[in-house]
């Protein structure tokens, strides 16, 4: 009995001491996670593959990024780390990581326990063939686009980081303000006197304009800064153009593990100028990752739906919704609910919808913020004319 | 309307920006104050170090400011023992900053664009404090130098009186006559220009008040 008994014990270890072997020398990337996500087990091919030691618990989400070229649907990691049957990898797909990208192929695949529980998953990994590097060579024809696109995209960001740059531009208009009151009111004092010494009184006035004329400047510099392109109305994809600002945030959207949900229509045009409208998107999609920082499960959902004779967007997050007192000036100029922010950033959204002969509404809906962009609809023979 | 102080009150304004120094100092030499202004805080450290010890009045200092910003140079200013009430101006007063200013001891903290009555409260306020603070110094001086005169007897003697002990007490605690302790008294009364015991008591206090 003590015999067999020690016998198995043995034959198990030796297998176990195999199978590790086996890990161990493979020349695929296999790391081993448990229910949480976290390293129990990462061969030394996986910690090159990675460019990261994977010690037992490190959550892997955390320390790996997969990118998507411009032709495929944007990576989404939330869905992929949480699959619950075995999910390859898209084609093409890449790895990003200090040491510098890589393509990569391979497969996330849940392990169960017994009673069918999930205990874990098991990621493998390995760097993309030859074959597979000539395909993606035409891929990268792709990502040029995007980066091209980043590029264009990149005054959008203005809008989001007037926030961050708010601080600056206060202390920059608060000091001719400051020079004005004191100026006026030392004139206020100067005619108090009985026999006002008016040269005096003259001088203060003229300095209290030319602090007013820098005042303007100041203003006439935000605002040229805030709309650079002229408006080019044309044709466009609102669907796509969603997609695109999706692209733009998915590093922001899988750093907070944002779930995004989305639903459009087949090509629903309006007419709209391309980088305006992309700048509105991102601008409510960056309000919304902003309110879900402290909400667990942060989802966003994008839906598209005709509406009459409008196309209509709408964003919703699960956060905590619109402040009761913000609610009512949501589109006033400089109201901010966040700490540094400007308070611009949907006033000018909405002046930009409504320059393109839509709206833009918000209000609380179940569960978080809701907000709605809707723009005139193109019929497709209008669009191409 | 503003009752100032003895003397010509000075006020040293630092700021970098030129158009608010220039209306900060035009607005304050509206009411007669003498004003110094600096765009920065090394010219102003240069004017101290070239003139010797300020006049009475105060400092005005912008926080904002490129190199060294006010708080800076607050310190800086206190550790070369100049000892003009700060008053800081900010842009924004955030609650961090405010505390940092007052912990550093400044005598007053306002935000841009200061309101002129507020601001001449401010400077009078300072003003105020700085020729209390440096008349309580002189007091002090004259008390320490008072102090310095009596003998290590009366000095016993002076102990004992602050203690609260009666003569007879005292003579006892010195193992010496109360008559002798009643000369010690009489002399140290006169040393210290002192018609009361409250006399006494006050020299001593004031004397300890510089020492601190």
């Amino acid at each position: 009995m003590q015999d067999s008994r020690r016998q198995a014990q043995r034959a198990l270890l030796d297998e176990r001491a195999w199978a590790g072997g086996v890990v161990q020398a493979a020349s695929e990337a296999i790391v081993a996670l448990d229910g949480q996500g976290r390293v129990t087990l990462a061969n030394p091919a996986a910690r090159t593959t990675l460019a990261h030691g994977l010690t037992p618990g490190t959550d892997l989400r955390a320390v790996t990024t997969f990118r998507a070229t411009l032709s495929q649907a944007p990576f989404d990691a939330a869905t992929f780390w949480d699959s619950q049957a075995p999910t390859v990898l898209p084609a093409g797909l890449t790895l990003v990581r200090e040491s510098g990208p890589v393509q990569v192929e391979g497969a996330l695949t849940p392990l169960r326990g017994a009673q069918g529980e999930l205990r874990g998953r098991v990621l493998i990994l390995r760097e993309a063939g030859a074959l597979q590097r000539r395909m993606l060579g035409h891929l990268e024809e792709g990502e040029r686009r995007v980066r091209e696109h980043e590029e264009m995209l990149a005054h959008v960001s203005r809008l989001s980081t007037l926030g961050e740059m708010g601080a600056g531009l206060a202390h920059e208009l608060n000091q001719p303000l400051t020079a004005i009151v004191s100026y006026s009111q030392a004139a206020a004092r100067l005619l108090d006197d009985p026999e006002p010494d008016l040269s005096r009184v003259r001088y203060a006035v003229t300095a209290s304009v030319t602090q007013a004329g820098r005042a303007t400047q100041i203003i006439a510099r935000l605002r040229q800064w805030v709309r650079r392109a002229p408006s080019r109305a044309r044709a466009t994809d609102l669907a796509q153009a969603t997609q695109n600002v999706l692209t733009l945030c998915r590093a922001d959207l899988s750093r907070q593990g944002v779930q995004v949900r989305t639903a459009f229509p087949d090509t629903p045009l309006v007419q709209a100028d391309p980088v305006q409208l992309e700048q509105i998107i991102l601008n409510l999609l960056r309000n919304a990752l902003e309110a879900l920082h402290r909400t667990p499960a942060p989802l966003i959902t994008l839906n598209v739906e005709g509406v009459g004779e409008t196309w209509a967007l709408t964003v919703l997050d699960n956060g905590p919704g619109i402040a009761p007192a913000v609610a009512p000036r949501l589109f006033t100029p400089f109201t901010t609910s966040k700490d540094g922010g400007l308070g611009l950033g949907l006033s000018l959204s909405q002046t930009l919808a409504q320059s393109m002969g839509g709206d833009l509404r918000g209000e609380n809906a179940a569960g978080g913020a809701l907000f709605t962009l809707s723009l005139p609809r193109l019929a497709l023979e209008a669009a191409s004319d | 309307m503003t009752e100032w102080p003895a003397l010509e009150p000075t006020v040293y304004l630092v700021d970098d920006d030129d158009a608010v120094r220039g209306a900060l100092g035009f607005l304050l030499s509206t009411v007669g104050l003498t004003v110094r202004a600096f765009p920065d805080g090394p010219s102003l450290e240069r004017a101290l170090d070239a003139e010797g010890p300020p006049a009475t009045g105060c400092l005005l200092l912008d926080i904002r400011m490129p190199h060294l910003s006010g708080l800076q140079l607050q310190l800086r200013l206190q550790a070369r023992g100049v000892d003009l009430p700060v008053i800081l101006l900010t842009g924004h007063a955030d609650v961090d900053l405010c505390r940092r200013a007052f912990r550093q001891g400044a005598a007053d903290f306002l935000s841009k664009p200061v309101d002129d009555t507020e601001l001449l409260e401010a400077v009078q306020r300072a003003v105020r404090q700085h020729v209390r603070g440096r008349a309580r110094q002189a007091v002090s001086r004259q008390a320490r130098e008072r102090l310095a005169r009596l003998t290590a007897r009366e000095q016993d003697v002076l102990r004992g009186m602050l203690d609260g002990q009666t003569s007879k007490q005292t003579a006892r605690a010195l193992d010496i006559s109360a008559r002798t302790v009643e000369t010690h008294r009489a002399s140290l009364f006169a040393k210290l220009d002192a018609d009361s015991l409250a006399d006494v008591l006050r020299t001593a206090l004031a004397a300890e008040d510089g020492a601190t």
